[in-house]
């Protein structure tokens, strides 16, 4: 049957599925067994989506955060030598 | 694609009484199913079948040619690649819906695919059904799970970069779960760098809040509060500061080590300046 081949690398997909699963915050937190692999693919996406936004966030704040400080203050150095890295 | 392909007379016929049968959403699902190769199978008529549910399409009653409409506009919206392979006057033509796939797409210009489609077709839906595969409801809902999975892996492909060009399953998995903690570090990286710069704006464990200077105290007001994601923050910093400088190279150190040293120093001198603080020998 066609279906044979993907058996094998089925198993290998199946615990991709359960590692991402794990990287995604709800099912984290709730300790919950396996979903369902379209689950956890949709889970992914508005994971992915999510982190995309925080990361657009947070960099925005940073950003905000320099222009607001004082250009000679020893916190902007603070963050200049951390920019530097 | 030519129709010789298919077995399209049984299989519509079935597909069509399947499809009576199922709920409405999972038929609409299985008509896209039906009409479409694995995800193993080959990568042209992969790309050309999916997501026939990828965006959310009305589901109506039988309307051959609406489910060829909305199914050449699924596709348009998903690739820009045609799919001849699906239209259907025998089946209970559906919209396509699956309402979990969230294309942004839009469909632009679908309505070209469309009567292009329609004039080559001769009307006949030609779905794939494969010599020797039971079109029974356990194969077809098999199918279709592995229709959804396909679609939705692809949808991570556009999400992710560099993805689409990796083909096979693993491989994909592999790079989604390398990319989803690379932008898990990165936000974490991000908040450890804004929370060591304005301690104000965070609710440290120890209670930095209390011994805050008044400099800071102005940067706080003209940066809104991070209310989404605080308790996540505190999670961060204590992770953070427990581990030490663990993401951070030595040369910035100074600056979690700062917040470090700030938990010892708050609680004995309060936080008068960070630059005294990071003056001292670390």
């Amino acid at each position: 049957m066609s279906s044979r081949r993907s058996r094998i690398s089925e198993e290998e997909i199946t615990e991709l599925i359960s590692k991402l699963q794990s990287l995604l915050p709800e099912t984290r937190r709730r300790g919950a067994s396996r979903a369902s692999a379209a689950k956890v693919l949709k889970e992914t996406c508005n994971y992915i989506k999510s982190l995309h936004r925080e990361v657009d966030d947070l960099s925005g704040r940073l950003s905000e955060l320099m222009a607001t400080m004082d250009v000679d203050s020893a916190q902007a150095e603070i963050v200049r030598s951390l920019f530097r890295s | 694609m030519a129709s010789s392909h298919w077995d399209s007379a049984f299989v519509s016929k079935t597909t069509a009484e399947m499809l009576l049968r199922m709920p409405q959403q999972q038929v609409a699902v299985a008509a896209a199913a039906a009409a479409v190769t694995d995800f193993d199978s080959s990568s042209s008529l992969d790309t050309g079948t999916d997501a026939p549910s990828a965006d959310g399409a009305m589901v109506r009653s039988p309307l051959s040619s609406e489910l060829h409409e909305s199914i050449k506009v699924q596709n348009q919206n998903q690739h820009g690649r045609v799919d001849h392979k699906r239209k259907s006057k025998d089946e209970a033509s559906l919209g396509i819906r699956d309402g979990k796939s969230k294309k942004q797409k839009r469909p632009k210009g679908g309505l070209k695919i469309t009567e292009e489609l329609r004039s080559s077709s001769d009307g006949y839906v030609h779905v794939r059904a494969r010599r020797g595969q039971a079109t029974d409801s356990h194969s077809l809902s098999e199918r279709v799970r592995r229709k959804k999975i396909s679609e939705r892996m692809k949808m991570l492909q556009g999400l992710v970069p560099g993805c689409d060009k990796v083909t096979g399953k693993a491989l994909i998995l592999d790079e989604i779960i390398n990319y989803v903690q690379c932008l898990q570090n990165q936000v974490e990286f991000l908040s450890m760098k804004i929370a060591s710069l304005s301690p104000v704006l965070y609710d440290f464990d120890v209670g930095i809040a209390d011994c805050i200077n008044q400099p800071q105290k102005l940067i706080m007001r003209s940066i809104p509060q991070p209310l989404a994601y605080v308790d996540q923050m505190n999670h961060l910093q204590a992770k953070a500061f427990d581990s030490g400088t663990t993401t951070f190279s030595q040369d910035e150190g100074s600056a979690l080590q700062m917040g470090e040293q700030t938990q010892g120093f708050v609680d004995q001198i309060g936080f008068t300046n960070i630059r005294s603080i990071i003056s001292r020998p670390m």
